[in-house]
């Protein structure tokens, strides 16, 4: 998997940083920092959550990811609910 | 009496809707039944304003999410075919009315207190807060307002200790904000509000630009010395960091307590819990069912754009009603049920799209302090009157109680 950012086009909403705290942090202005570009499989529900909640489309997949990511978009969650 | 009205009345094939609509008196915390029928029966509808215009109103989540986050609508009231909310009054406020990339420029000015880590420093002092305001109802008699109390206090003095604004002031900015937001409130009434908050807070920047202090007003009076905003936009972003910073957040302390009281299990949930995730989960569900930015995001759009078989022509309105999508059946099972157990991170409560609130990780904070603590210190906590006779904020843009009588 592998995470691209687009920083410009951040509005530090910081709701990266809550859906996948390993992936993402903030600079000192709040814009969205990507600590790790290619995360493990087991980060790849956080990372989903983070695409899905991203306020300005900045935090993209890679193409693999991105199909998978839009079926999600919409989605009845399922099971109980999980913060990280 | 409308048998005494002059001039035109509507024709009886006439099938427009108008908006806004109310909601059922018996079910408060639910949309008005009229957008759900609505919601049900297209994505997208027209429906008829005040003036006679007939904007789109985007009823679900999918596609009130697609137009938010699309580039062809613009935020700003000046652009031909923005769906007013009323006549005028208030006028901008700051880069929420304004589009990229002057609206970028302005909202980065503004953005590094509400980072994830600046905002969980505060923690321990919104704690505080929440502790002494709990240890003062506890020491006198009930019943008291818990808005005046305990909902309105919290967010006023987070938002004046992270802005530098002294709030021994609250009672003037709260009343006048209380002005700003009040639909019935006439444009002069609407501008003279915001000239005595703006006035002051213009005074306050002016302060900081002699003497800086370690707060946002003073980052925000940089700016001006740096040239890079003039007196009177520095002084529009105070005003829309103090508005939105105190009258959003107190709404969601004071309903979402009844709407908790009106749910007894979710609130042993609550109360019963250690688990930070159990509140933080909560407190998106609270978020996701009451809406209180009710009266909808609107839009203007500036190039054609095609969406679920329709198309809005450029200088067409858009209203999008985050509390339809959030209570979009195919998003969130069984919508109209509280459930704190439930995934609603994906609500659309704080907005969506590049205009989303700057303010919500600070929201978010303090909703999870509040919930997380009020109803362990006060286990007993109940309303002191009749659910009936609670007065609802039909007549606000920000949807909320008047007031919240409550005992233990």
């Amino acid at each position: 998997m592998k995470v691209e950012l687009e920083a410009d086009k951040c509005v530090a909403s910081g709701q990266c940083v809550l859906a996948a705290m390993d992936v993402f942090d903030q600079d000192d202005d709040g814009i969205a920092i990507l600590l790790e570009e290619k995360p493990g499989p087991e980060l790849l529900d956080d990372v989903k959550e983070a695409i899905a909640v991203c306020a300005a489309r900045p935090v993209r997949p890679a193409a693999a990811l991105q199909a998978a990511a839009v079926q999600r978009v919409g989605a009845r969650p399922a099971g109980p609910a999980h913060h990280v | 009496m409308a048998d005494t009205l002059a001039g035109p009345v509507p024709e009886a094939t006439d099938t427009v809707p108008e908006f806004p609509m109310s909601r059922e008196a018996r079910c408060p915390f639910d949309p008005p039944p009229a957008l759900k029928d609505l919601q049900a029966e297209a994505p997208l509808t027209k429906v008829r304003l005040w003036d006679g215009s007939e904007p789109w109103l985007v009823t679900r989540y999918t596609e009130q999410r697609a137009i938010l986050g699309d580039a062809r609508v613009s935020a700003d009231i000046d652009t031909p075919g923005y769906p007013n909310k009323a006549a005028s009054g208030g006028g901008k406020l700051s880069f929420i009315m304004m589009d990229d990339p002057e609206h970028a420029r302005l909202r980065r000015m503004a953005t590094a207190p509400f980072a994830i880590k600046r905002v969980e420093a505060m923690r321990p002092t919104v704690q505080k807060i929440v502790d002494d305001l709990i240890d003062d109802l506890l020491a006198g008699p009930g019943p008291v307002d818990l808005v005046d109390a305990f909902a309105l206090p919290i967010p006023s003095l987070v938002i004046c200790e992270l802005l530098g604004v002294p709030y021994d002031d609250h009672a003037m900015f709260q009343d006048n904000t209380k002005t700003m937001v009040r639909t019935t409130s006439t444009t002069e009434e609407r501008n003279a509000a915001t000239r005595v908050i703006g006035g002051y807070l213009g005074g306050l920047i002016g302060q900081r630009l002699a003497e800086p202090q370690d707060d946002l007003l003073s980052s925000i009076a940089g700016r001006v010395a740096a040239g890079e905003l003039t007196h009177g936009q520095a002084t529009e972003m105070a005003l829309l960091l103090l508005f939105a910073g105190h009258e959003t957040t107190a709404n969601m302390i004071a309903l979402g307590t009844l709407a908790l009281l009106q749910n007894p299990d979710q609130l042993a949930l609550l109360r019963e819990t250690d688990d930070p995730k159990v509140v933080a989960s909560a407190v998106e569900e609270l978020l996701r069912y009451l809406n209180i930015a009710h009266e909808g995001k609107r839009r203007a759009v500036t190039e054609d754009i095609e969406i679920a078989g329709q198309v809005l022509k450029a200088g067409d309105g858009v209203i999008l009603v985050n509390e339809i999508a959030n209570r979009d059946p195919e998003v969130f099972a069984d919508p109209d049920k509280l459930d704190i157990t439930r995934d609603a991170r994906r609500h659309v409560a704080f907005g969506f799209g590049i205009h989303q609130c700057l303010g919500q990780p600070l929201a978010r904070m303090e909703l999870q302090v509040v919930y997380g603590t009020l109803y362990k210190r006060i286990p007993t906590l109940k309303l002191a009157c009749a659910l009936e006779d609670v007065k609802f904020k039909h007549d606000a843009f920000i949807y909320g109680v008047h007031g919240l009588p409550v005992t233990w």
